[in-house]
């Protein structure tokens, strides 16, 4: 596997090391688009013989229920947002960079991964840290 | 991505039908950056764009994290632009 470089700094100096595969198909491509969101700004004007006739502008986001729900963007009127998928949704996340799954930003980061066990920089540091005070201790 | 376009429908001279359009098309940060419109009703107030604007990404592995804690290393590689080279 080619490793990413940056200047001297290699991938492999760091603590991860990913292993899954990416989508690269259409699926994974609009799946990528919707996950950032799609903003859509357009100004079109149709004319008859030099004679406007027709204006049309748009102003359109696009983006899946979670990122549509994150940026605050207005649902039909009707939509219950106090479910427990809404509140779901609200909770950021994160893609694990070894398994690919979606987690909670704050358990992948500061605990580990609940599907593969990686752990982040960060918890690996905590953990240290906590087996040196019981080691002091002792 | 921009879309500027200008289709004339002409008969024997004459302008019959003319379309412009002008459109852009991005993502929702790049969308922030160069001041493109939401639509109406858009709360501006949501969690996701607090992170927008607070969060920088790590050059090794792509994960964002606030300036705090990149200042100290990346939380997730490791990273850190202080250390020396070996």
């Amino acid at each position: 596997m080619e490793l990413q470089t940056k200047g001297e700094l290699k991938m492999e100096d760091y603590t991860f090391k990913p292993e899954r595969t990416e989508d690269t198909g259409l699926a994974g491509a609009i799946d990528k688009i919707l996950d950032k969101g799609l903003v859509i700004n357009a100004d079109i004007t149709i004319d008859v013989s030099g004679v406007e006739l027709l204006g049309i502008k748009i102003r359109a986001a696009l983006a899946s229920f979670e990122t549509a729900a994150r940026y605050g963007l207005e649902f039909p009127s009707g939509t219950n947002i106090n479910t427990a998928a809404w509140k779901e949704a609200m909770i950021q996340k994160e893609e694990c960079p070894q398994c690919g799954k979606k987690v909670d930003r704050e358990e992948l980061l500061n605990i580990a991964c609940p599907w593969c066990g990686w752990q982040s920089a960060k918890a690996k540091k905590a953990k240290e840290r906590k087996v040196s005070a019981k080691v002091e201790v002792h | 991505m921009a879309v500027d376009a200008s289709v004339r429908v002409n008969l024997v001279g004459a302008d019959l039908l003319g379309i412009n359009a002008r459109i852009i098309l991005s993502s929702f940060k790049t969308a922030t950056e160069i001041g493109l419109k939401f639509p109406e009703g858009t709360d501006f107030d949501a969690p996701g764009w607090r992170d927008l604007i607070t969060k920088q990404q790590c050059p090794i592995c792509g994960m964002k994290s606030t300036r705090e804690d990149l200042k100290e290393g990346c939380p997730w590689c490791g990273w850190n632009y202080r250390q020396k080279e070996n």
